[in-house]
């Protein structure tokens, strides 16, 4: 029977494989995709969460407490998408101006 | 609490199909080097994540995860990576490939066993009024209007900063992509 403890562990298993490709990939472009990887699998977590513990204090007149969750993760989509928009213009400004979207050739902030 | 069809093998043979789909494509995000493919595997996960949210009764997110992250996110990377030209020669991971390893894995063990000792105050314990009961099913089988509701009172303040905020990403973003 799938419960909780399943989709906080997949959830997990999807942060962790999100955390390899940000920190190893070279290209920017992909280093966003693992980004990307990494929001959705907390969204996982926290709709989990929401669907499956008791708010405190859930009573009959407020069981709308429990979608609060469901709000979070909507707000962490938002966040997510302007995130991606602005990283790509950012990574579209490395290009043009280096010639190179590689994340260690981004260097001219470096003194 | 809804019983019946969580219960049932179906809801567990169905829930392992999808993890396992959304776990094997996430490992080609990562380790593909054609990026175009990548992004097509980022779909991928996008689409199980949706059907996720669909056996977590979240149906309203799971149409967003669709539209947002499937539609926009996906086609908008689609885009950076067919204007950047240098994308298509592949990308090799770096040096760092044992350590974020040993990070990832360490973060999963850890996040495993802390789940598993968590007592968790579940939803199907609680002891709950029969009218509690009905909202609760309620609230999970037309979650929209309880959502909208939620965003234009509780969280009317978060719901305008992230209107701002995307309104300071599209000037942003056409601030930086925008010629001399």
């Amino acid at each position: 029977m799938v419960g909780l403890e399943h989709f906080l562990i997949l959830s997990a298993v999807l942060f962790a494989i999100g955390l390899y490709g940000s920190l190893t990939r070279r290209n920017a472009i992909a280093v966003l995709m693992s980004i990307e990887l990494l929001f959705n699998a907390v969204n996982v977590a926290v709709v989990g969460i929401a669907r499956y513990t008791t708010p405190f204090g859930l009573t009959a007149d407020n069981v709308d407490l429990l979608l609060t969750g469901q709000v979070f993760a909507l707000f962490v989509v938002t966040v997510a998408a302007a995130e991606v928009a602005l990283g790509l213009a950012i990574v579209i400004t490395m290009y043009r101006t280096q010639g190179s979207v590689e994340v260690s050739e981004a260097n001219i902030m470096h003194h | 609490m809804t019983g019946g069809i969580e219960e049932s093998g179906v809801f567990t043979a169905i829930w392992w199909v999808i993890a396992t789909l959304t776990v094997v494509a996430a490992l080609l995000v990562v380790f593909l080097q054609d990026l175009v493919k990548a992004a097509m595997a980022l779909i991928g996960t996008f689409l199980g994540i949706a059907g996720l949210f669909v056996m977590l009764n979240a149906e309203f997110l799971a149409v967003v995860q669709v539209l947002v992250y499937a539609g926009a996110v996906s086609i908008l990377l689609i885009f950076g990576i067919m204007m950047i030209r240098d994308t298509q020669r592949g990308s090799p991971a770096n040096s760092l490939r044992i350590p974020a390893f040993a990070l990832g894995a360490a973060f999963v063990g850890i996040i495993a066993f802390v789940v598993m000792d968590t007592q968790w105050n579940l939803l199907s314990d609680a002891v709950l009024t029969p009218a509690a009961q009905v909202g609760i099913e309620e609230v999970f089988s037309d979650s929209p209007p309880v959502i909208g509701g939620l965003l234009l009172r509780e969280f009317v303040l978060p719901l305008e900063a992230a209107a701002l905020l995307l309104t300071a990403t599209l000037v942003g973003a056409i601030a930086l992509v925008k010629g001399e």
